[in-house]
């Protein structure tokens, strides 16, 4: 599991400024089998979006809308 | 007054007509606390991620509302007390969302999403494509200039061969005229 050079942020790419917690389409990509945020060493994503992005994972949790685990 | 979004998780577990019960419960609950709706959005029942409080099946809504940020605190209590209400999460909307249904919108997202990628194997497909003619081009240029070569060198080879080829005709002539001549002497 090396992390791929050259990958950039996803959501730097597509210009994003929110990432919505009920978007959960957005979310899975992020999600590991186990249910888990991935670090973003392996998904490539620039820490501002990152911290974003974990805010609405956790959100989408506590909602029933993602699971805690698997 | 402040913009605010809330999404509801009402029970499953109840009949449709309870649950329309339970939103008018909150709508005229905030309407006490001089709160007013400018957006809704009924998601209708969905499958929980997890079981809480023992149900696998929640009935979703998203609200936008405007409501006097310092009554909001007692408003939540009174959330918080609904049995109905398994969770809410009241949350500020960020800059330049839309009142849009949220199942449109997502939809929208996704046919632009699509059409991207579409665009995009296009373009990579015409990279290829010019890429492609590019290399044969190249390939039929190099074709081109080894031709030129050989046939140069071939002309070259003629060239030298040409002077050779005299020299053994003007040898040729010689050993005749010196072969008649030798005749000549010998009849005389």
């Amino acid at each position: 599991m090396a992390k791929l050079i050259n990958k950039k942020c996803q959501f730097c790419v597509e210009k994003r400024d929110v990432i919505d917690y009920k978007n959960l389409s957005l979310l899975y990509p992020y999600i590991n089998y186990f249910a888990k945020i991935k670090k973003r060493y392996y998904s490539g994503v620039c820490l501002r979006h990152q911290k974003m992005l974990a805010r609405s994972i956790k959100r989408a949790r506590f909602m029933g809308l993602l699971p805690f685990t698997r | 007054m402040r913009n605010y979004e809330i999404m509801l998780l009402v029970s499953g577990d109840l009949p449709e007509v309870e649950i329309e019960k339970a939103l008018a419960d909150f709508k005229s609950e905030l309407e006490s606390v001089k709160g007013e709706i400018t957006f809704e959005d009924l998601w209708g029942r969905r499958e929980l991620a997890y079981p809480i409080e023992n149900q696998e099946e929640g009935f979703y809504v998203v609200y936008k509302f405007n409501i006097d940020p310092v009554v909001l605190p007692e408003f939540e209590t009174v959330l918080r007390l609904k049995k109905e209400i398994l969770r809410y999460l009241i949350t500020i909307p960020p800059k330049g969302s839309t009142d849009k249904a949220f199942a449109e919108s997502i939809e929208e997202e996704r046919v632009r999403r699509e059409a991207k990628k579409v665009e995009k194997a296009r373009a990579d497909q015409e990279k290829k494509k010019k890429e492609k003619e590019k290399f044969e081009l190249k390939a039929h240029r190099k074709e081109k200039k080894m031709i030129r070569k050989i046939e140069e060198s071939i002309q070259e080879e003629k060239k030298a061969q040409s002077p050779q080829a005299d020299n053994e005709k003007v040898d040729a002539k010689f050993d005749e005229k010196l072969s008649k001549i030798i005749a000549e002497d010998i009849d005389l």
